[in-house]
């Protein structure tokens, strides 16, 4: 009987892996597959849950053998302090709706002005460049992110110049361009994954947030058009204090389980369109009845526990976001600019971040750019107001921030106060004891 | 009620938002504005600086589309982002047309040491 339910399985995963296979002819060769089991297949992936991972582990080492090989490794780079950084790039900044919550909109610069006033920006062939040195650092997820990626007139492209053979490749999304034709069109360019913003589970709360009519409308479309054609998707939404303890937050959740999707769940955090507001932020209260949600549904955080590991805060470690104009950052919420793409190897910025006590790779931080008043007052403040973003490192950090001496870039020994940082002092080994875990999200962690 | 008027109100903050429209960037960049209404700015230490109505600031860059503002410059030389609601750009205040504007970035941030601004 043991062996039945083996076989049968080994079968799912295989005819799944070849499914994929056939659906992304380049740049991997295909196999021919039977008509008939591919229909079963699809029905199959249309139940895109995170509790379907340990399938799609299986898929991913049939259909990317690159990226499932480097995501193998993590938890000994974990181990050894390596980064595992999914690469969150903002390639572009358009964006077709105007959401209150928008944390990017400073970064924007209108197109016309961009080119006129000497900004070097991403070229593919600079892309392609980003590509190499992230593959080789072992590195396997890109998040494609925006403004809204899927009104780029180049994406394709720019999907070709990651190359989806070498990476996990996921894109944020409205939705507004999200139909059933497209969603088959990604699926075969080799997306793997669609990240939908919503905010809301009626048109009045998600338009409103999002302040486009009609966001609701097409967001559910996108759903259902990424269920279709089988292409992995699940829901972003923002989390703030007040919305933890509303009905609707239940009901949100209740709508993702039947519509069979996970939810990533993303802290409202004090900057950008709520610079300054830390009081709509949620605390460390707010974060223990989250985690009590996250036994009853599918959804999960940044801080929720990946590779065997709670790593806790994933800045550095398990998260860079690179700007459209080069600069790389710890979060996307710490418009810090730690160096940049085009001056420096990528290996060399995201070592020097590691680097800093912050982020250091041993150490389990908390979610320092959400609830930690210190970093909040003496780092995030100085993204505000005035101050042009993303602030230099070297403006924001000093030699006590840093935990060897010798590799602190532009920092000079002595511009500290010799004060140590407690957070860091006091914050936990990074450890498998002691810690509940969940499985190993191969795929899944911190949305990409 | 016209699609660009629309107004939204947040539920997280309460606050109004309506849609502000782009005038061309280069009737807007190294020209001098006018501030309609006082901007306050906060300081080190508690402080708080600020522009009056009236005073003058020269505009050397433009920067978000949901809440624009211009990257200005005040007499003092101090740096400001403003909301473009609260400035009126001076008309034929800036460089005439044809004008290179080749100023020096690092990564998305001005640096000084090459602005020619």
């Amino acid at each position: 009987m043991t062996a039945d339910i083996e076989a049968a399985s080994e079968l799912r995963r295989t005819t799944m892996a070849n499914s994929h296979m056939k659906m992304f002819q380049s740049p991997l060769e295909g196999n021919p597959l039977d008509e008939a089991v591919d229909k079963t297949v699809a029905l199959d992936m249309r139940n895109t849950t995170i509790k379907d991972e340990k399938d799609r582990q299986h898929w991913l080492k049939g259909y990317k053998p690159a990226v499932y090989e480097k995501m193998a490794k993590y938890p000994e780079k974990i181990a050894n302090g390596e980064s595992i950084a999914i690469i969150q790039f903002q390639y572009d900044y358009l964006c077709n709706m105007d959401c209150e919550h928008c944390c990017i909109d400073k970064f924007y610069v209108p197109k016309a002005w961009e080119a006129a006033s000497g900004r070097r920006k991403f070229e593919l062939d600079d892309v392609r460049e980003l590509s190499r040195q992230a593959d080789e650092m072992g590195l396997a997820n890109f998040v494609i992110t925006g403004g809204e990626p899927l009104i780029m007139k180049e994406f394709d492209e720019l999907v070709e110049a990651i190359d989806p053979s070498k990476f996990y490749l996921v894109t944020d999304s409205n939705g507004w361009n999200l139909d059933y034709k497209r969603a088959v069109h990604l699926k075969k360019i080799g997306l793997d994954k669609v990240q939908l913003s919503l905010d809301g589970i009626t048109a009045e709360a998600h338009d409103t947030f999002r302040r486009k009519p009609g966001a609701f409308d097409r967001a559910m479309r996108a759903i259902d058009a990424c269920k279709e054609a089988g292409l992995h998707i699940i829901l972003s939404t923002v989390i703030w204090k007040d919305r933890i303890y509303t009905d609707e937050w239940v009901q949100f959740l209740d709508f993702a389980k039947e519509k069979q999707v996970g939810t990533y769940i993303v802290y409202a955090k004090p900057v950008g369109a709520y610079e300054g507001q830390t009081d709509a932020m949620m605390t460390e209260k707010e974060g223990k009845i989250l985690q009590k949600f996250e036994e009853e549904y599918d959804i999960f955080t940044h801080m929720t526990p990946s590779y065997g590991r709670d790593i806790g805060c994933i800045a550095v470690k398990r998260m860079v976001p690179i700007s459209r104009y080069g600069d790389v950052m710890p979060c996307p919420y710490q418009h810090v600019s730690l160096g940049n793409f085009f001056e420096e190897p990528l290996a060399d910025i995201i070592n020097r971040g590691l680097n800093i006590k912050w982020f250091d790779p041993k150490k389990n931080m908390p979610c320092i750019c959400g609830v930690d008043k210190g970093f909040i007052k003496n780092v995030i403040s100085q993204t505000y107001g005035d101050n042009e973003v993303p602030v230099r490192y070297d403006r924001v950090f000093t030699d006590d921030d840093f935990l060897d001496k010798q590799n602190m870039g532009d920092v000079q020994l002595g511009s500290g106060c010799g004060q140590e940082v407690d957070t860091w002092k006091n914050a936990p080994l990074i450890t498998l004891r002691g810690k509940k875990m969940k499985d190993h999200n191969f795929v899944d962690d911190t949305g990409a | 009620m016209a699609k660009k008027n629309q107004e939204f109100v947040s539920d997280v903050t309460g606050e109004v938002w309506h849609k502000i429209n782009w005038k061309k960037w280069d009737k807007i960049i190294d020209h001098i504005g006018v501030m309609v209404e006082s901007h306050n700015s906060p300081g080190k230490n508690g402080t708080t600086a600020v522009l009056n109505q009236g005073d003058e600031v020269f505009i050397d860059d433009i920067r978000g589309r949901i809440n624009p503002q211009y990257r200005a410059t005040d007499p003092t030389g101090k740096i400001w982002f403003i909301p473009i609601s609260k400035v009126k750009v001076v008309e034929g205040s800036g460089p005439g047309e044809g004008t290179q504007y080749d100023r020096g970035y690092r990564g998305g941030v001005r640096i000084k040491e090459n602005d020619n601004g």
